[in-house]
C-alpha cells in the first residue's frame, strides 16, 4: 500500500470515499434525473437527419424514375411506339431520323456477350485458383490486385482497346477489318468484369464450408474434382449471380465501348465491324450541343430508359438467384 | 393483489427503512443469525399453483430495491420466461441460478432495459422501482441504465485509455465536478487503482482480463448506480480473478445492490445473500422455482428440481 | 504373392488413379495458361502505355516549348545550364544527413529489437522537410523569373502571356511536387522499415514502392506536361488545368458524399428498425450500386445542371459524382459499423448513454478508420469516371482554373478521353501519360486505403 491510499479497502475509509463519490455527484448532476425527457430535441433532430440522409437513396432512385419517364414520354409523344421497339433502323443525327432501337441493342448485345465469353472462363478459373489452390500467401497477393484492377478508369481500357488490341486484331483478320471494331472492344470490357466474376465467385466459393470438401476428398477424391464437382455446384447461385452482374456491368460500360466500338449502329454486323452501343450513343448525343427541345435530345432518354430497365432487371435477377437458390450450411 | 406474500413484505418495507440495521454491520457474514429456525417457520408459499414457485421468508426485515411482478420476456414470437415475480432485497447481492438457457440473462436484461435494445424483444409484468414501473415505455430506458448498471459476461473495456472509460459515463450524466476525483475514487472502489494509478492513458485493452473486468466494474460504479447488474461476470476469468471478482462484490454490496447471474453453484453460495433458481421446462420457457436466503436454498431447498440442480443432477 | 492382401487391391484402383491425374493436369495447364494469357495482356496494357506515355511525360527539359497566342509552337527556348538538377539535389542533399542514416537505423533497430521509432524519425522529418520546401521554393522563383526575362527578352509573337500565366500559375503546383519529392522518398523508406520491423505481410510492402516509384516518376518528369494547359498541338499540351480540376471537384464530391453516406450508414445500423422500410432502403441502395453511371449523368443534366442552373459547373460535376459514389461508401460504412462488437454498445448503453451518445463517442469513433477507408476507394472509383460528366456536359478545353465552384471545369479521364479520340499519333502519346498520371494518382489513394485499413484496424 503507497501513501496515497486513505486506508485498507474494505475498512471505513472506503465508507468515506463511497460518501465522497456519492457527493461528488450530488453537487455537480443536473437535476431533471428523472422522466422520459432524455431523447432531447437535439437527440430527435439527429434522428430527423439520419433518416433524412437515408431516405435519400431513395429519392435518387426516385429521381432517376422520374427524369427519364419524363422526357420519354415526350419522346414517345412525338415518335410511335412501335418505330422505337418495332424497327432496327437507327439514324438519329440523320435528316431523316428513324429511332430503331434494336440496332443499339445489337452493338450492346454483341460486347457484352464477347465480354463475358472472355471473362466467365477467365474470372471462374482465378475464383477457382484463388479459392482452392492458391497458398494464402499468393492469395494475399492476388485479391488486392484483382481489387486495383477492377479500379481501372474505363477510359484507360477504351485507350488499350484502341491502342493495342485493335492493332493485333488488324494482323490476324486482315487489315479490311477496322480500328473500330466490337471485338476489340468486347475483349478489353471482358477484362475489365473478369474482377467482378471472380471475386464474387470467390467469394461464394470461400463460403462453401470445408466439411464439404474433407468429405469428398476422404472418398479419394483429387483436388480438382474437389473444386469442380464439389465447390463449384455447391457455390452454384453466387457464381451465376456474379455472372449476371458482370453482364449488367457490360452492359452499361461506357467509355471503352465509346472510344473502341466506332459509332455505326447497326442491326445484324458481324463482330469485327464497328457498333454502337446504347450507352455509346448516349455518349455521343451528349458531346454535341444538342438542344433540349429537339428529339434527339428526348430520345437519349428513351434509351438511357431501355437501359436503366435492362441493368435494373439483370440486378434484380442476379439477387434473386443468389438469395433464391443459395444453399444454406450450417 | 392480496394473494400472495409481496403484500406481506410491502406493508413491512417502509417501518424496515428505520429498522434496518446499519450496512456496515454485516459486511461480509451472508446468512443472517436466525437463518437456521427460518424453514420451520416459514415453509414456502405457492403463489399462484400455475407457477409452482416456492419461497422462503426472507427472515430478515428489509426494503426492496426492485419487485419483480409477473415478468415475462419475449424475444419475436418465443417466450424466455414466464411471469416471474421476485423481490430483489436492498443492498444484498442477489443470485439468479440455473442451467442454460432459462432465461436468466434475459430477466437480468430486463432490469435496466437492455432488451429494449434488440430488436423484437418484448417484457410484460411490472418491475417496481422507486414506486414506478421500469418496463412502463413513458419510463425513460436512459435513466434506468443509469441508475441500474451492468457489468457484463465479458469484460468489454472501451479501446480508450483507462481513465476515459471511466470518466465516460459520469460525463454523457452531465457530471461537471472534479472528474480525476470521481476516476481514482471508482478505480479504488473496484480495487484496481493500486494496479493502474501510474498508468490511467494505457488502452483499457491493454489490461488483463480480471483487470478489465474490474474495470468494467469502476466503469460502472463511476455514475453512482444504485443496483448494480451482473451477467456471469467471472464466466471469463481465471480463478485468481474471479476470487477478486467475488470478493469485490461482497464488498460493494455494502452500499449497492447487486444482481448476479451465475453458472458456478460455489459462487453464487460465497458471494450471495439470496438466491432465486429458474428453470426451463420442455417448452424452454423459463420459470421461477424456488427463491429465498441463499443458506436456505443450498441448505434446505423445498423443491426437489431444486435439490436436484444444486447436488448436480441436472446438466 | 498371397492371393488378396489389401496391397494388390489397391494396386487395381491405379490406372484410374493415374487417369484422374491426368485431368487435373489438363486442368491445371489450361488454368495456367488463362491465367498468363490475362496477365501478358494486362502486361501488354501496362507496357504500351507506358512506352507511349513516357514520350511526352518524360521528355527532357532541356527543350521547353512554348505555345504562341497564334497556336504556333516556340520551341528553341533554352532551358537555364544545369540548374534543373539543383532543385533536386539541394534539397535531397540537405535530407538526406538528416533522415538517410536514422531510416537505415531505424530499419537496423526495427529488424534487431521489433521496436522502431517512428515518431522520432517523423519529428526529423518535420524539421529538415519545411527547409528543403523553402528552397525550392527560391529556385522556382529563380527559373520563372529567368524565362519572363528570356521571353520578354526574345519578344516572342504571343508567347510572353503564355509564359507569364504557365509560371504563374505552376508555381504553386512546383511546391507540391517538391513536397512529394521531399517528403514523398523519406516517407517511404520509414513505412518500409516500420513495416519489415512489424512483420507485415509482404503486400504491405508494396505500398512503400508504390510511393518509390511515384517519388521517381516526378524526379524525371517533364514539369511541362502538368504544368500546361490543353492546347491544339500535342507537343505543348498539358493537364494542369485538368488534374486541378479533378482534385477540386473531388474534394467537393467527398465533402458531400461522405456525410451524407456516413449518415444514411449509420441510420441504417444504428438507428433503423429491421422492417420493411430498411429494407426497402437497402435494397434500393444495392440497385443503386448497379445502375449505369451514364444514367447518372442524365440525372445530374436534369437536375443539376438544368432545375437547379449549377450550369456545366464543377459544384454540377460533383453533385452527380456524390450521388454516383454514395451506394459505395454506404455499404462500406456499415461494414465498417458491423465491426464494431455489440457489447460496446451495450457497455456505453449501460451506463446510461443515449443513442447518439453511443453513437458519436464509441460507434463512430471506433468505425471511422473503416469509414475513411470506403470512401478513399470511393473517390478512386469517381476519379476514373467520365460518362456522368460528359453527360452533364463538362468540356475538355479548359484553359484556365476553376476559381469557384459554379466555374467550367474539365477532368483527366475526360481530358484523357478527348486526346484518345483525336486522330493523330501525337495525341494519344499524351492520353498515354494523362493514363500515367491517373493511375499513380490511383494507386497512391489505393496505397493509403489499404495503410488506413492496417492501422485503424482493432483487435477486439
Amino acid at each position: 500500500m503507497t501513501a496515497q491510499v486513505p486506508g485498507p479497502p474494505g475498512g471505513p475509509a472506503q465508507d468515506s470515499v463511497r460518501s465522497l463519490l456519492a457527493e461528488l455527484w450530488r453537487e455537480r448532476l443536473q437535476p431533471s434525473r428523472t422522466g422520459s425527457g432524455r431523447e432531447t430535441a437535439a437527440g430527435r433532430l439527429i434522428h430527423g437527419a439520419l433518416f433524412l440522409t437515408a431516405t435519400l437513396s431513395a429519392f435518387v432512385t426516385i429521381g432517376i424514375v422520374l427524369v427519364l419517364i419524363f422526357e420519354t414520354v415526350e419522346f414517345f409523344r412525338e415518335i410511335p411506339l412501335i418505330d422505337f421497339f418495332g424497327s432496327t433502323k437507327w439514324s438519329a443525327l440523320f435528316a431523316e431520323k428513324q429511332f430503331g432501337v434494336w440496332a443499339l441493342v445489337w452493338g450492346t448485345g454483341m460486347i457484352a456477350l464477347i465480354g463475358l465469353i472472355v471473362a466467365i472462363p477467365l474470372g471462374l478459373m482465378a475464383a477457382v485458383f484463388l479459392s482452392e489452390y492458391a497458398p494464402p500467401r499468393v492469395r494475399a497477393v492476388v485479391k488486392p490486385i484483382l481489387e486495383v484492377l477492377a479500379g481501372v478508369p474505363t477510359v484507360v481500357f477504351g485507350y488499350f482497346a484502341l491502342v493495342s488490341v485493335s492493332p493485333v486484331i488488324r494482323d490476324i483478320f486482315g487489315q479490311d477489318v477496322g480500328i473500330y471494331n466490337a471485338l476489340s472492344a468486347g475483349i478489353v470490357v471482358g477484362l475489365m468484369i473478369v474482377p467482378i466474376i471472380a471475386s464474387l465467385s470467390e467469394d461464394a466459393m470461400r463460403a462453401v464450408p470445408r466439411s464439404l470438401r474433407e468429405g469428398a476428398y476422404a472418398l479419394g477424391s483429387t483436388r480438382m474434382e474437389v473444386s469442380l464437382r464439389v465447390v463449384v455446384p455447391a457455390a452454384f447461385s453466387g457464381v451465376v449471380a456474379s455472372i449476371i452482374l458482370a453482364a449488367s456491368r457490360a452492359v452499361g460500360e461506357t467509355m471503352a465501348v465509346t472510344i473502341a466500338g466506332g459509332g455505326n449502329p447497326q442491326f445484324g454486323v458481324g463482330p469485327l465491324e464497328a457498333v454502337q452501343t446504347m450507352t455509346a450513343m448516349i455518349v455521343q448525343l451528349s458531346l454535341g450541343d444538342t438542344p433540349t427541345t429537339s428529339i434527339e435530345f428526348k430520345v437519349l432518354f428513351a434509351v438511357a430508359m431501355t437501359l436503366f430497365v435492362l441493368t435494373l432487371a439483370m440486378n434484380v435477377v442476379a439477387q434473386w438467384v443468389s438469395r433464391r437458390f443459395r444453399e444454406e450450411y450450417e | 393483489m392480496a394473494r400472495n406474500f409481496f403484500t406481506v413484505m410491502r406493508s413491512s418495507a417502509p417501518s424496515s427503512t428505520a429498522a434496518r440495521p446499519s450496512s456496515s454491520s454485516r459486511s461480509t457474514a451472508p446468512p443472517p443469525p436466525n437463518m437456521k429456525e427460518a424453514p420451520a417457520a416459514g415453509v414456502g408459499v405457492h403463489l399462484d399453483p400455475s407457477l409452482e414457485a416456492v419461497r422462503h421468508d426472507l427472515t430478515e426485515d428489509i426494503e426492496m430495491a426492485l419487485e419483480l411482478r409477473e415478468v415475462s420476456a419475449f424475444y419475436g414470437t418465443f417466450q424466455a420466461v414466464d411471469k416471474i415475480s421476485l423481490p430483489i432485497p436492498k443492498n444484498r447481492v442477489t443470485a439468479l441460478i440455473g442451467p442454460s438457457g432459462c432465461g436468466k440473462s434475459t430477466l437480468l436484461r430486463c432490469l435496466n432495459r437492455m432488451n429494449d435494445l434488440i430488436p423484437g424483444a418484448r417484457v410484460e409484468g411490472e418491475i417496481r422501482f422507486e414506486e414506478r414501473n421500469l418496463i412502463d415505455p413513458t419510463v425513460d430506458a436512459v435513466e434506468v441504465r443509469r441508475r441500474i448498471g451492468m457489468v457484463f459476461q465479458k469484460p468489454n473495456p472501451f479501446p480508450k485509455s483507462i481513465y476515459e472509460n471511466v470518466a465516460f459515463g459520469a460525463r454523457i450524466n452531465g457530471y461537471s465536478g472534479d472528474m480525476d476525483r470521481l476516476v481514482e475514487d471508482a478505480l479504488r472502489r473496484a480495487a484496481l487503482w493500486d494496479e493502474v494509478k501510474d498508468e490511467l492513458d494505457k488502452s483499457g485493452l491493454a489490461l488483463s482480463g480480471g483487470q478489465q473486468q474490474r474495470l468494467c466494474i469502476a466503469r460502472a460504479i463511476a455514475v453512482q448506480p444504485e443496483i448494480i447488474l451482473m451477467d456471469e461476470p467471472a464466466s471469463a476469468l481465471d480463478p485468481v480473478a474471479t476470487l477478486k471478482i467475488e470478493d469485490l462484490m461482497r464488498e460493494l454490496a455494502e452500499h449497492y445492490t447487486i444482481v448476479v447471474v451465475t453458472h458456478n453453484m460455489q459462487q453464487a453460495g460465497r458471494v450471495s445473500d439470496y438466491t432465486a433458481f429458474l428453470l426451463a421446462g420442455e417448452e424452454r420457457v423459463g420459470r421461477l422455482v424456488e427463491f429465498g436466503p441463499t443458506q436456505e436454498i443450498f441448505t434446505n431447498p423445498l423443491d426437489q428440481r431444486t435439490e436436484d440442480y444444486i447436488t448436480g443432477r441436472y446438466g | 504373392m498371397s492371393a488378396a492382401t489389401p496391397s494388390a487391391q489397391l494396386t487395381a484402383y491405379a490406372p484410374r488413379v493415374r487417369v484422374r491425374r491426368g485431368i487435373s493436369v489438363g486442368f491445371m495447364v489450361i488454368a495456367l495458361l488463362a491465367i498468363t494469357v490475362s496477365i501478358l495482356m494486362l502486361g501488354a496494357l501496362i507496357v504500351e502505355i507506358a512506352v507511349d506515355g513516357a514520350a511526352r511525360l518524360f521528355t527532357d527539359g532541356g527543350a521547353v516549348s512554348v505555345e504562341a497566342r497564334d497556336g504556333s509552337i516556340v520551341s528553341d527556348l533554352p532551358t537555364p545550364e544545369g540548374m534543373g538538377w539543383l532543385s533536386w539535389v539541394l534539397p535531397i542533399a540537405i535530407l538526406l544527413p538528416f533522415v538517410g542514416p536514422r531510416v537505415v537505423h531505424s530499419v537496423a533497430h526495427g529488424v534487431v529489437h521489433g521496436v522502431p521509432r517512428v515518431a522520432e524519425r517523423l519529428m526529423g522529418l518535420a524539421v529538415v522537410a519545411p527547409v528543403a520546401v523553402f528552397l525550392h521554393i527560391l529556385y522556382v522563383r529563380f527559373e520563372s523569373a529567368y524565362f519572363i526575362e528570356y521571353a520578354k527578352a526574345v519578344d516572342i509573337d504571343g508567347a510572353t502571356g503564355n509564359v507569364l500565366q504557365l509560371f504563374g500559375e505552376a508555381s504553386g503546383f512546383q511546391v507540391v511536387r517538391l513536397v512529394i519529392m521531399g517528403i514523398g522518398l523519406p516517407l517511404a523508406l520509414l513505412l518500409m522499415g516500420w513495416f519489415w520491423s512489424h512483420r507485415m505481410r509482404k503486400p504491405s510492402l508494396l505500398i512503400p514502392a508504390i510511393l518509390i516509384g511515384a517519388w521517381i516518376v516526378y524526379l524525371f518528369m517533364d514539369p511541362w506536361f502538368l504544368s500546361s494547359y490543353p492546347s491544339r498541338s500535342p507537343s505543348g499540351a498539358g493537364i494542369f488545368s485538368a488534374v486541378t480540376g479533378t482534385f477540386y471537384m473531388m474534394t467537393i464530391t467527398a465533402a458531400i458524399a461522405f456525410p451524407l453516406g456516413v449518415g444514411a450508414a449509420v441510420y441504417l445500423e444504428e438507428y433503423a428498425r429491421r422492417n420493411w422500410f430498411s429494407r426497402m432502403i437497402q435494397v434500393n441502395i444495392s440497385n443503386l450500386a448497379g445502375v449505369p453511371s451514364i444514367i447518372y449523368g442524365l440525372l445530374g443534366l436534369q437536375v443539376f445542371v438544368r432545375v437547379l442552373e449549377f450550369e456545366r459547373s464543377v459544384l454540377a460535376g460533383a453533385c452527380t459524382m456524390a450521388l454516383l459514389v454514395m451506394p459505395i461508401i454506404i455499404v462500406s460504412a456499415q461494414e465498417a459499423l458491423r465491426t464494431v462488437p455489440p457489447s460496446m454498445r451495450e457497455a456505453a448503453y449501460a451506463v446510461g448513454a443515449t443513442r447518439w451518445q453511443v453513437v458519436r463517442h464509441h460507434v463512430l469513433p471506433y468505425a471511422f478508420g473503416g469509414m475513411l477507408t470506403g470512401n478513399i476507394l470511393a473517390m478512386s472509383r469517381a476519379i476514373g469516371e467520365t460518362a456522368p460528366l460528359i453527360a452533364i456536359g463538362a468540356l475538355t478545353f479548359i484553359a484556365f482554373l476553376a476559381d469557384s465552384p459554379t466555374d467550367d471545369f474539365t477532368v483527366m479521364p475526360i481530358q484523357i478521353y478527348n486526346w484518345v479520340a483525336r486522330p493523330q499519333a501525337g495525341f494519344h502519346e499524351i492520353a498515354a501519360s494523362a493514363i500515367i498520371v491517373l493511375m499513380v494518382i490511383l494507386l497512391l489513394m489505393n496505397a493509403a486505403a489499404i495503410i488506413m485499413r492496417q492501422r485503424t484496424r482493432t483487435d477486439w
